[in-house]
């Protein structure tokens, strides 16, 4: 039967024909071509950090607005506002910051007493970006002001007691009452009668305790040491006090009309009876750069560069009234102005890394109370040509 | 005796067809058969810029090296590769699409045409460990001989 099949010449054609037909579907077949294996890489995008919120303050509500964050054409999806205390403490914002934001600003509301700086994260999708610098700070005093004190322009390592603080007009003529015992030292200025700042005008640190010289630099036995104070004018004056190689206090609000333009003093630092006391001395000639320093109100007439040689103006701040009325703000009301003005140049467009914010990380003690408006300090008047101001001390 | 006659035969027959269709049309330079491994090109673009929720196109270009016309028959793409071990490259990170564009698609002798594109989307819920990372796409695709 085997044989027959095998044999048969119909059986035989019929093989050809299927291995004809199979033949050529195999070949057909062949022909599909592959591809070369190829690839290709798509890279994702890094979110940027946030831009350094800028803050402004009107009680205990504080507004904060920044620049956006874009991919590209795009903006990303929202932020989340962060605050922190002066001791880097993160806390929870309230008002339309407490939920990520959409849009560019939020209002913090029922902010607690105490010193604040705010911080912008961006966030798209689950994606966050890194966190902005932070803000500059945000006093909210207990009698419901608030200050914005601008950060130094000049950075440098904060010391122990640098604050930010609000600083206070201190009445020469009427001492105010010792603080509190156990207060938190806060801040007075006495700027003399012409109410500007000037060579002899002093700066007290001083609370309800004596203030430690080491609580303020470190190994510091209270002893007469050279400093340098910059003020820096704006609409929101600040004071450093640096000792060259640390930022000692500050920045420290001052009244706007202590400053009228940005000048620089070489200064004392001394412990005196359990309070700090800045005593100003000569002013630095005002460095050449920017045109607008030199301000206004310093009636420096020619500014001619030619001239070159006009001494550098010691303008009428150092003419410490011969009259006797003071400029008298009362004592112990501490001008809080809001940032209004201050809302400095917009948006510090992405100020990179966040700088470190200071160092404001220590201390968290003692400026709370610098603005609430008790004088600790009581500081006699800057004479003409007297040698540094006496700082009284009350017991 | 017949029986390995007849083996023969259909072998030599086997054979006949395979080497009638290997030669293909006239003119022809390449066998497509056997061992060896007949390819084309595509070239892509690469893709930047992803974030979470976004969507780029990789545009495709098939490249034909032979003598002859292609037609291209399908185009993928799969994620098959990251530059980050802690964002793997699975579809909840990053997913390429289905091939978007016209096929078959006819590539001349020896030229080269544009093929359309490969969407490539990252999920809105992808975490920050996808942030700054470079995936890698594998593209393959299939042609046929186009008889003329």
């Amino acid at each position: 039967m085997k044989r027959l099949i095998a044999t048969s010449p119909a059986v035989l054609g019929g093989i050809a024909a299927v291995t004809l037909v199979a033949g050529a579907g195999a070949a057909i077949a062949a022909w599909r071509v592959q591809s070369d294996e190829v690839v290709l890489t798509a890279e994702t995008a890094t979110l940027s950090p946030g831009n350094k919120p800028v803050v402004s303050a009107a009680g205990n509500v504080v507004t904060v607005s920044w620049m956006p964050n874009t991919f590209g054409e795009r903006k990303v999806d929202s932020y989340r506002i962060q605050r922190y205390d002066l001791a880097g403490s993160r806390q929870q914002p309230r008002g339309t910051c407490e939920e990520n934001v959409a849009k560019e600003s939020c209002a913090d509301s029922g902010v607690p007493t105490g010193s604040w700086r705010y911080s912008v994260v961006p966030v798209k999708g689950g994606w966050t970006g890194p966190e902005s610098a932070r803000s500059d700070a945000v006093i909210v005093a207990a009698d419901g002001k608030a200050v914005v004190v601008p950060d130094p322009a000049v950075e440098k390592p904060a010391g122990p007691a640098a604050g930010p603080a609000v600083v206070a007009i201190g009445d020469p003529a009427q001492p105010a009452a010792d603080p509190a015992p156990g207060s938190p030292p806060a801040w007075t200025v006495q700027p003399g009668t012409d109410g500007v700042l000037g060579t002899d005008d002093t700066l007290t640190y001083a609370g309800g305790s004596p203030v430690a010289p080491a609580d303020v630099i470190t190994g510091w036995d209270g002893a007469s040491r050279p400093v340098i104070v910059v003020a820096e004018a704006g609409a929101q004056p600040v004071l450093t006090v640096d000792d060259g190689a640390t930022r000692v206090f500050g920045p420290l609000a001052v009244p706007p009309a202590t400053v009228p333009a940005d000048v620089t003093f070489d200064a004392t630092l001394a412990e005196v009876k359990g309070r700090i006391v800045v005593t100003l001395g000569a002013m630095r000639a005002a460095p050449a750069p920017a045109e607008e320093a030199t301000a206004p109100g310093a009636p420096t007439a020619g500014t001619e560069p030619t001239e070159g040689t006009d001494a550098p103006e010691t303008p009428d701040t150092t003419t410490p009234g011969t009259e006797a009325p003071e400029t008298a703000e009362p004592a112990g009301t501490p001008s809080t102005t809001e940032s209004a003005g201050g809302t400095d140049q917009p948006a510090s467009g992405g100020d990179g890394g966040d700088g470190g914010d200071g160092g404001d990380g220590e201390e968290s003690q003692s400026e709370p109370a610098a603005a609430t408006g008790t004088p600790a300090a009581e500081v006699t008047p800057s004479t003409a040509g007297s040698e540094p101001a006496v700082v009284l001390v009350a017991t | 005796m017949k029986l390995t006659t007849s083996l023969a035969a259909g072998a030599v027959a086997l054979a006949l067809a395979d080497a009638l269709a290997a030669s293909g049309p006239a003119g022809a330079e390449i066998r497509l058969t056997g061992d060896e491994a007949h390819t084309f090109v595509i070239d892509g673009t690469t893709v930047s810029g992803l974030h979470p929720g976004s969507e780029r196109s990789g545009k495709l270009r098939v490249r034909n090296p032979y003598t002859f016309d292609l037609r291209v028959t399908s185009l993928r793409a799969d994620v098959v590769d990251s530059s980050s071990p802690i964002c793997p490259p699975h579809s909840g990170n990053l997913a390429a699409g289905p091939h978007q564009g016209w096929l078959p698609l006819t590539v001349r002798a020896r030229q080269s045409r544009d093929a359309g594109s490969i969407p490539i989307r990252m999920p809105a819920s992808v975490t920050n460990e996808c942030s700054a990372v470079t995936f890698t796409i594998r593209i393959t695709g299939v042609a046929t001989k186009v008889n003329k």
